[in-house]
């Protein structure tokens, strides 16, 4: 497929060439960093006392983030183009993600809930391949085409981790995209060592960008994906009995339309399904091997997303509908059901008022006991006053203060377990503090938080 | 007690916050005149002046920022590769290199796409930047998608005066840059917004800023050769036409007559376009750089035109 290598010859020629006698030049005067990232932190209490409670339903795979995050995140990217003749470029891009729960001013990795994690480490050529002219050829790790949902941060499609790919051939209607990523499962039930893990191999296809109607465009993806046994591992698991042949593997299919141009903003409508090892057995499920053995059953799930002026640079919306049902052979899928708006009136070029609201719904499978097992919802609610360097739903960087309060059916935690720690009933244990009490059903919180993006 | 104390936090902080509405930051922005409408405005108007050298040229000093309105009452003229409507200016003199920075917003879909012609004292174009050399920024936050570029001229007889147009090749041309949610999705690894970028026709009207600075800002980099004082230790410069008063007396003299004839000049070539607007200014600059009589000078004009 990769049928270059005249073209690619050729600058990697110069480049050597140019590498003996011009390096001072490259290191002086050539590379120009790129800084780019993403960061949000901020303050927060629950009113009754305790520090920020951050509100999701248990089961459910997110939660609507507007005054409703618990930690700082932070990524920090550095790059730089490496060389350019006519269209051939080389860039170099890293990312490294800082998580910490927020609680103090020295957090460190050692305390639970921070984490710091490489994320991206690659190098893309752009036009650098013969005769697909605008095609990149890229390798080393990466977040690959991300697909995400802002509002709740739900990512429903993405294929990040360490690979390989081509993308962008343009194949006259639209362009096609290959990709092979690479992520890891722990199978600790069966492995003797859960530091063995199981290889999990993704080979992704996009066919992108394809008009069907003024300001629309479709894209359709598969994803096969597989974890890669050595002969020891499969011995381990004949010894034992295990059947590792069905769970796997799996695939998932993804239909994707994009709308511009729809009231001054967009809307994307995406309809996906998948089967046995790619489905995620919780948080997002993205169409990646997820490293499970033995798991069984499909998935399609149906989301609509978008943005919308409703008042040209006065009022605008964002808003986002999302509909799941993983249905497992062993009865521990979910149904879940979500929906949310957030409407952000703007009073000047600065300031503005976001209101969002947002639901969840969770319909347990029989055998699912990790969380309330009957159905059980969240409704959350919140109000923030916003500074921002413009107006729009996306732009930032970000000051706000708000107050969220958020309801739910049943208890929010089960007692404390053996180890002393709260279990999930209602409400997840692990989106931040839990500074409600085990039967509230419903609760207030209130700070401050700042968001920014930035990239030259 | 407690459910009061639990909503009073937060509401008051929202209240007081709600308070603070202010004022927008940002001046409204002159409305955008559609680029056929400008087409039409810019062919309606008579070509002001018969060459370069009547062009009516505003002396600018070398710190200065203006916004410029290349719209109706703007003077036009046909710069040989295209009718314009145009800005010019006489460039300080004496003051040094100055660094030229000129920005072309683009609003509403479309942009005024500038050609930047640098003259010499006898009215030869010596330097021509045009538009397809400018930078392309995409928006971010208050600023729009925009034109920007940057150059640096020591001004002197080789450099003497500076214009501003559209050519017709500048017209012909587009600008594509990338969108917000395209530069976000970039930044945060995510899959590229499907649809092709925003794109800005080039129209024969708009408004651009021009920034002009001193580049000798400290004593260091004064040319030692320099008569005058350096600019960073005079008094704001006026954009005096003047010769330096440390000059010689014979040396004034002939520069006083020869800029009391530029301004005079300058004055009919901004009559001619128009704009009594600026030829006010420039009898005012004149009267402050030693030409006594121009106001009244022009008052005679003014009072001639009327019926």
């Amino acid at each position: 497929m990769i049928a270059s290598h005249s073209v690619l010859r050729r600058p990697l020629l110069a480049a050597v060439i140019g590498a003996s006698c011009a390096v001072p030049v490259l290191a002086h005067a050539d590379i120009n960093p790129e800084f780019f990232g993403y960061a949000r932190s901020g303050i927060g209490s629950t009113s009754g006392g305790g520090s920020q409670t951050c509100f999701k339903a248990a089961g459910a795979p997110a939660k609507y983030r507007l005054g409703n995050e618990c930690e700082t995140y932070a990524e920090i990217g550095l790059g730089a183009q490496l060389y350019q003749q006519q269209d051939a470029t080389f860039d170099f891009a890293s990312r490294v993600a800082y998580v910490t729960a927020q609680d103090n001013d020295d957090e460190s990795l050692k305390d639970d809930d921070n984490n710091v994690a490489l994320r991206e480490m690659y190098v893309s050529g752009n036009n650098v391949v013969g005769g697909l002219p605008g095609a990149t050829l890229w390798a080393g790790k990466r977040f690959y085409k991300r697909h995400d949902i802002h509002m709740n941060d739900y990512y429903y499609w993405d294929l990040s981790g360490p690979g390989v790919g081509i993308s962008d051939i343009d194949v006259g209607t639209g362009k096609l995209s290959f990709a092979w990523v690479r992520s890891s499962g722990s199978d600790v039930d069966y492995l003797p060592d859960e530091d063995q893990r199981l290889s999990d191999d993704t080979i992704d296809v996009r066919w992108t960008d394809i008009p069907v109607n003024p300001g629309g465009s479709l894209q359709l993806g598969v994803d096969y994906g597989r974890a890669s046994l050595p002969d020891w591992q499969k011995d381990y698991y004949d010894d034992r009995g295990v059947d590792y042949d069905e769970g796997d593997k799996g695939w998932m299919g993804t239909i994707e339309h994009t709308q511009s141009g729809w009231f001054g903003g967009t809307n994307t409508v995406a309809l996906q399904y998948a089967t046995d090892g790619i489905i995620t057995s919780d948080g997002n499920a993205v169409g990646r091997a997820s490293g499970s053995l033995q798991q069984e059953g499909d998935m399609w799930r149906i989301l609509d997303q978008g943005h919308v002026w409703l008042v040209q640079d006065k009022l605008d919306m964002l808003y986002t509908a999302i509909y799941e049902n993983k249905d497992m052979d062993d009865n521990t899928g979910r149904k879940w059901f979500s929906a949310g708006v957030r409407p952000v009136y703007y009073w000047n070029d600065i300031m503005s008022t976001a209101v969002e609201l947002g639901y969840d719904h969770i319909e347990p499978q029989s055998n699912v006991s990790s969380y309330n097992d009957s159905d059980h919802h969240l409704t959350k609610l919140t109000i923030a006053q916003q500074w921002s360097a413009g107006r729009g739903a996306m732009i930032r960087p970000t000051i706000r203060l708000f107050a969220t309060y958020a309801k739910w059916n049943g208890d929010a935690y089960l007692d404390r377990d053996a180890e002393g720690y709260r279990q999930a009933n209602s409400l997840d244990t692990g989106a931040g503090p839990n500074n409600v009490d085990f039967d509230d059903t419903d609760g207030l919180t209130f700070g401050a938080q700042m968001e920014v993006w930035w990239g030259s | 007690m407690l459910s009061s104390y639990r909503f009073a936090v937060p509401l008051s902080t929202l209240l007081f916050a709600l308070a603070g509405c202010s004022t927008p930051l940002m001046a409204p922005q002159s409305p955008t005149i559609p680029a056929h409408q400008g087409q039409q405005a810019l062919a309606s108007t008579a070509d002001c002046c018969a060459s370069l050298a009547s062009l009516p040229y505003q002396p600018i000093s070398a710190q200065e920022t203006l916004t410029l309105d290349f719209t109706p009452p703007a003077p036009v003229h046909d710069f040989g590769d295209g009718k314009s409507f145009f800005r010019a200016f006489e460039l300080p003199h004496n003051d040094g290199p100055v660094a030229i920075s000129v920005t072309s917003p683009v609003q509403d879909g479309q942009v005024f796409a500038p050609t930047i012609l640098v003259l010499d004292a006898a009215f030869q174009p010596v330097r021509k930047v045009s538009s397809d050399s400018l930078q392309v920024h995409r928006p971010t936050g208050f600023s729009t998608a925009r034109l920007e570029g940057q150059f640096s001229l020591t001004p002197g007889p080789d450099a003497q005066y500076l214009v501003i147009y559209s050519s017709d090749r500048d017209r012909q041309a587009a600008t594509q840059y990338e969108s917000e949610e395209k530069a976000y999705a970039r930044v945060r690894g995510l899959a590229e917004p499907p649809g092709p970028d925003p794109r800005a026709v080039h129209a024969p009207t708009g408004t651009i800023t021009l920034e002009i600075t001193a580049r000798t800002g400290d004593a260091g980099q004064t040319p030692l050769t320099a008569a005058a004082p350096s600019p960073a230790l005079r008094p704001a410069p006026s954009g005096s036409q003047g010769a330096p008063a440390t000059a010689s007396a014979p040396a004034s003299a002939a520069a006083n007559d020869t800029a009391d004839f530029d301004y005079r000049r300058m004055i009919d070539a901004a009559l001619k376009a128009g704009d009594v607007e600026l030829a006010l200014e420039l009898a005012e600059r004149a009267e402050r750089s030693g030409h006594p009589g121009t106001r009244a000078w022009l008052a005679n004009k003014l009072q001639a035109r009327k019926p």
